[in-house]
C-alpha cells in the first residue's frame, strides 16, 4: 500500500515537473535574450545600416527588417490567393468531387515538407530555370510555397467551422452559393482566416533555410527590387553568429526577431478567441 | 391545379430509407398540415421539395416530384426551385446580419436595387409577420439578439421577401406565444389565398384550426390523407386513430 | 410576382469553374514538386545506382572522379531526429498528462499559449541559443575541442518539437471518453494510477501519432542542425560524434553547386530522398488517424 502511494507521488511529481519545465524553457529563453540582447537595442540599432569592420559589428539592422518585410509581402502575395481559393474549394464545393479527399491528403502532406526542400525547389525553378538569380522574388516564392498549405488548411477549417445551417438558410432563399459565401460564410469565418494568415506570416518571417538558398545576402540595401538579393532578420542573425561578427548584435537581433514573433502569435491567439466568441453567439 | 405532386417518391440518407414510396399532392391556394411522430420524415419530405435535402451527406431520392407541373429533380439550376419553394425551418436562426439585411438577403441577390423598393419590402414583410412594430426602430441591429420567437417570424419574413409560390413551414410556431401564434395563423390563412402553404405541426389543434387538408405520416410513409375535419373526426386507419388519441408519438 | 429568379450569371459560373480548376492545380503542387525534384536529380538515379547513392559513404561531388553517397548524412539525420524524440517523448507525454489531468485551471490557461509561442520562435533562434549557450557549456565543462555534436543538435531539436508532442498528445488524451475516467476513479484507485492503467493505454495510439508527426518535423529541420551538428561528412560513430544531416548538406552546398553538374543533381537527389521520407511519414499519420477513428467507433 505504501509502495503504491510512493509510486503515485513519483508519477505526480514527474507530471508537474515536465509541465513546469515547458514554462521554464520559454521564460529562460526570453529572459536570457533580454539580458544579453536588451542593452544593445535602441533606436539607432533599429534604424541604421550595418557598419563597422567586419560589417555588422556596429550599426544597426534596418535593411534586415526591411528585407524581412519585403519577403513576407511576396510570400503572402504567392500564398494568400492560392491558399484561399483552394480552401474555399475544399470546404464549399469539394464534397461533390471525388478528388477533394486526395487534395486534402496532398495539402496535409505539403504542410509537412521540410522548409529546406521548398527552398531547393524555388532555387531550381526561380533562381536557375527562370533566371531570377538569388533574389527577393525567389525568396518570396520559396516562402510562399512553404506557407501555402498553412493558409489553405487553416482557412478550410475556419470555413468548415461555420454553422452549416447558415448555408442551408441562405441557399433556401434561392441565392447562389457564391453569394452566400460572400455575404455570410466568409465574414463569419474571417477572424479564423486572419489568424491563419497571421500564423503563416510568422512562419515566413522566421524561416531561414528557404531564403538562405534563394534570396538572402550578407549585405544589401533591401530596396525592394524584386531581382535583387535582400537582407533578412533570421539570416542576419545566422551570419552574425556564424561568421563571428558580433555576439552582442546577434543577441539583439535574436531578441527583436523573437519579440516580433511573440506579437504575431499573441495576435493569432487573440483572433482565435474572438472567433470562438463569435461562434458561441 | 395542384401545386406539388409526388408519386412513388422515395428518399434515402445513405442506405437508410427515410421516405418510402410517397404519393401525395398539395393543393394550390390552401393550407395542408402534416402531422406525425418525431423522426417519421416530415422535415425530410419538405426538404426534398425545395431540394435542400441534397445538401446533406449521402442523400439520394427516386420517383416523381413536380412543382406546378415541372419535374423538380430535372431542373438544372436548383436556385430557381429554392426561390419558388420557400421554407421556414425548425430551428429559429437568423442570418448573421442586421434585421433589415436579413429580410433583404434574397431580394438583393435577385436584383432589386432601388431604395424605395427595398424599404417597401422590409416594411411589408415585417408587417405581415407582425414583427414591424417590435423592430421598426432597430432595423439595423444584429438579428442574432432577437428572441427565439422573433427570429422565427424574421425567418418567415425573409422567405416571404423572395415571393415564393409554395411555402413550407417546419413547426413554425413551436417557440411562439399564443398571441403571435394566432397572428401567424391569420397570416398563413391570408397567404393561402394565393399560394400553396404546407405546415408541419405537432399541435393538432393548430392543424384543425387552419388546415384544409391534413396528412398523417408514420415511419416514412403517408398513412392517411384527407380533408382535416374528416380525418380528425373519422380516421380510417387504426394507426391514425391511435396517433390522434395520443397512443403513438 | 414582382421578384424574378435571377439566373446564375455567366460571371458566377466562370468564377466557380476558375475556383475549381485553380484549386485542383494548387492542390497538385505536391506532385509538381516531386516530379520537378525527380527530374533535376534524374542524372544521379540513372548514372549512379539508387542503392550505391543511398549506401555510399563518400561524398566527393567535385573530385575528378565524383563520389556521391549519402549514407553518412542519412545516418546523421536519423541519429539527430531519433535522438530528439528520445529526449522529448517522456517530457512531452508528461506535460501532456499534466495539462490534461493535473494542471490547475489557471496554470493550463497559461501553459497553452506558452506552447503556441514556443512553436512560433524561429528555428534559427533555437539554433543560435543552442550553439551560443549549450555548445559553449559542453566545451567548457567537458573540456572538449568542440561541443558541437549530433547530441547537441538532438537536445535543441527536442525543445523545438516538444510543443508539438504536447499539444497533440493532450488532444488525444482528452478524446478518451469521460466514462472511462469515471469508471476508473469509481473503483477507488488514485488518479495517477487511473492515468497509468486506463488513460495512457487508451490514448496510446494518438500519442504515438503525435510522436510520428514530431519525427517528420525533426527530420526536415535545417537551421538548428546546421548550427549544432558539426557539419562533418563522416559516418557518425555515435550520438556524440559530429555529422551533417541531409538538410544541412543541402543548405550549405547548394549555393556553390553549379547547375547541371553532378554535384547540383546530387543535392536534388538528396532532397528527393528526404522529401520521400517525410511524405511517407505523413501518409503513415493519415493512415494512423483513420485507423484510430475506426477504433473509437468500435467501442
Ligand atoms: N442528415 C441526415 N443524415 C442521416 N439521417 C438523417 C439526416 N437527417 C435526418 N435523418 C434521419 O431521418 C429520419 C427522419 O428525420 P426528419 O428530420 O425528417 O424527422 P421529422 O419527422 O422532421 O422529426 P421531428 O418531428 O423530430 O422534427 C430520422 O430518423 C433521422 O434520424
Ligand atoms: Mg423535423
Amino acid at each position: 500500500m505504501n509502495r503504491r502511494r510512493l509510486v503515485d507521488y513519483v508519477q505526480l511529481g514527474f507530471y508537474w515537473l515536465s509541465g513546469l519545465s515547458v514554462l521554464l524553457v520559454l521564460l529562460a529563453i526570453i529572459a536570457y535574450l533580454v539580458w544579453r540582447g536588451g542593452p544593445q537595442i535602441n533606436l539607432e540599432f533599429l534604424l541604421e545600416r550595418p557598419r563597422g569592420t567586419p560589417l555588422g559589428s556596429a550599426g544597426g539592422i534596418f535593411p534586415a527588417i526591411k528585407g524581412t518585410l519585403w519577403l513576407v509581402f511576396w510570400a503572402l502575395f504567392f500564398s494568400v490567393p492560392s491558399g484561399l481559393v483552394t480552401a474555399v474549394f475544399l470546404s464549399e464545393y469539394g464534397s461533390r468531387w471525388r478528388i477533394a479527399g486526395l487534395l486534402n491528403l496532398m495539402i496535409q502532406s505539403m504542410a509537412g515538407i521540410p522548409s529546406i526542400i521548398t527552398g531547393l525547389f524555388a532555387y531550381a525553378l526561380g533562381v536557375v530555370q527562370l533566371g531570377w538569380g538569388i533574389s527577393l522574388l525567389a525568396g518570396g516564392l520559396a516562402l510562399g510555397i512553404m506557407i501555402f498549405p498553412v493558409i489553405a488548411v487553416s482557412t478550410r477549417d475556419a470555413l468548415q467551422a461555420v454553422d452549416n445551417n447558415y448555408r442551408l438558410l441562405a441557399c433556401s432563399l434561392g441565392v447562389s452559393e457564391l453569394y452566400a459565401l460572400r455575404r455570410i460564410i466568409l465574414p463569419r469565418a474571417m477572424p479564423g482566416i486572419l489568424a491563419g494568415i497571421l500564423l503563416a506570416t510568422g512562419y515566413a518571417a522566421g524561416a531561414t533555410a528557404p531564403i538562405m538558398v534563394t534570396a538572402a545576402a550578407i549585405i544589401s540595401s533591401s530596396s525592394g527590387a524584386i531581382f535583387e538579393p535582400v537582407m533578412a532578420l533570421p539570416y542576419h542573425l545566422y551570419i552574425l553568429f556564424n561568421e563571428h561578427i558580433s555576439m552582442d548584435n546577434a543577441y539583439a537581433t535574436a531578441l527583436i526577431l523573437v519579440v516580433i514573433l511573440l506579437i504575431i502569435n499573441m495576435m493569432v491567439l487573440w483572433l482565435r478567441s474572438w472567433q470562438e466568441r463569435i461562434k458561441q453567439k | 391545379m395542384n401545386a406539388v405532386e409526388m408519386s412513388n417518391f422515395s428518399a434515402w440518407y445513405g442506405r437508410k430509407a427515410i421516405l418510402d414510396n410517397i404519393s401525395i399532392s398539395f393543393v394550390n391556394r390552401s393550407i395542408t398540415a402534416i402531422v406525425g411522430p418525431s423522426g417519421c420524415g416530415k422535415t425530410t419530405l419538405l426538404r426534398s421539395i425545395n431540394r435542400t435535402a441534397e445538401m446533406e451527406y449521402a442523400f439520394s431520392c427516386r420517383g416523381d416530384l413536380q412543382v406546378f407541373g415541372k419535374q423538380v429533380y430535372q431542373i438544372k439550376e436548383v436556385d430557381t426551385v429554392r426561390k419558388q419553394v420557400g421554407m421556414v425551418y425548425q430551428i429559429p436562426l437568423a442570418l448573421p446580419l442586421s434585421i433589415r439585411e436579413n429580410v433583404l438577403f434574397g431580394p438583393r441577390y435577385h436584383g432589386i436595387r432601388e431604395q424605395s423598393r427595398l424599404d417597401y419590402i422590409v416594411e411589408d414583410c415585417l408587417r405581415k409577420v407582425a414583427l414591424w412594430d417590435e423592430v421598426k426602430d432597430r432595423q439595423c441591429d444584429a438579428a442574432g439578439r432577437l428572441s427565439g420567437g422573433q427570429k422565427q417570424r424574421l425567418a418567415m419574413a425573409r422567405v416571404l421577401a423572395v415571393e415564393p409560390q409554395v411555402l413550407l413551414l417546419d413547426e413554425p410556431c413551436s417557440s411562439l406565444d399564443p398571441a403571435s401564434t394566432g397572428l401567424i395563423e391569420e397570416l398563413l390563412t391570408s397567404l393561402a389565398e394565393d399560394l400553396c402553404v404546407v405546415i408541419v405541426t405537432h399541435n393538432l389543434f393548430q392543424a384543425r384550426r387552419i388546415a384544409r387538408q391534413t396528412l398523417f405520416m408514420l415511419d416514412g410513409s403517408v398513412i392517411e390523407t384527407g380533408p382535416t375535419d374528416a380525418l380528425f373526426s373519422n380516421p380510417l386507419d387504426e394507426r391514425t386513430r391511435a396517433f390522434f388519441s395520443g397512443l403513438i408519438g | 410576382m414582382f421578384i424574378k429568379t435571377r439566373d446564375k450569371s455567366i460571371a458566377e459560373k466562370l468564377i466557380v469553374a476558375a475556383l475549381t480548376t485553380s484549386a485542383i492545380i494548387f492542390g497538385f503542387m505536391l506532385i509538381a514538386i516531386l516530379l520537378f525534384m525527380l527530374q533535376e536529380s534524374w542524372a544521379v538515379w540513372s548514372e549512379i545506382s539508387v542503392w550505391s547513392f543511398l549506401s555510399g559513404t563518400d561524398w566527393r561531388p567535385v573530385a575528378a572522379v565524383p563520389q556521391l553517397g549519402i549514407a553518412a548524412m542519412i545516418a546523421s539525420t536519423l541519429w539527430v531526429a531519433g535522438g530528439s524524440l528520445l529526449i522529448a517523448a517522456p517530457l512531452g507525454f508528461g506535460s501532456a498528462v499534466f495539462l490534461a489531468e493535473f494542471a490547475p485551471f489557471w496554470l493550463a490557461a497559461v501553459l497553452r499559449p506558452v506552447l503556441n509561442i514556443l512553436t512560433g520562435i524561429p528555428s534559427v533562434v533555437y539554433g543560435f541559443l543552442g550553439a551560443a549557450v549549450l555548445v559553449r557549456y559542453f566545451e567548457s565543462s567537458f573540456d572538449l575541442a568542440t561541443g558541437e555534436s549530433l547530441f547537441a543538435a538532438s537536445l535543441v531539436l527536442a525543445i523545438m518539437i516538444l510543443p508539438y508532442i504536447i499539444s497533440n498528445s493532450e488532444s488525444s488524451l482528452r478524446s478518451v471518453p469521460l466514462e472511462y475516467r469515471h469508471a476508473g476513479l469509481a473503483l477507488g484507485v488514485s488518479r495517477p494510477y487511473m492515468v497509468w492503467r486506463i488513460l495512457l493505454p487508451l490514448a496510446g495510439k494518438g500519442m504515438l501519432g503525435a510522436l510520428v508527426l514530431a519525427l517528420g518535423r525533426a527530420l526536415g529541420e535545417t537551421m538548428a542542425v546546421l548550427m549544432l551538428a558539426g557539419n562533418i561528412l563522416l559516418f557518425p560513430s555515435s550520438w556524440f560524434s559530429q555529422g551533417e544531416p541531409l538538410p544541412a548538406l543541402i543548405a550549405l552546398e547548394l549555393g556553390s553547386a553549379t547547375p547541371g553538374t553532378l554535384h547540383y543533381q546530387g543535392l536534388f537527389a538528396a532532397g528527393f530522398v528526404l522529401l520521400l521520407i517525410v511524405i511517407a511519414i505523413n501518409i503513415l499519420i493519415h493512415a494512423l488517424q483513420h485507423k484510430l477513428k475506426n477504433e473509437v467507433s468500435r467501442f
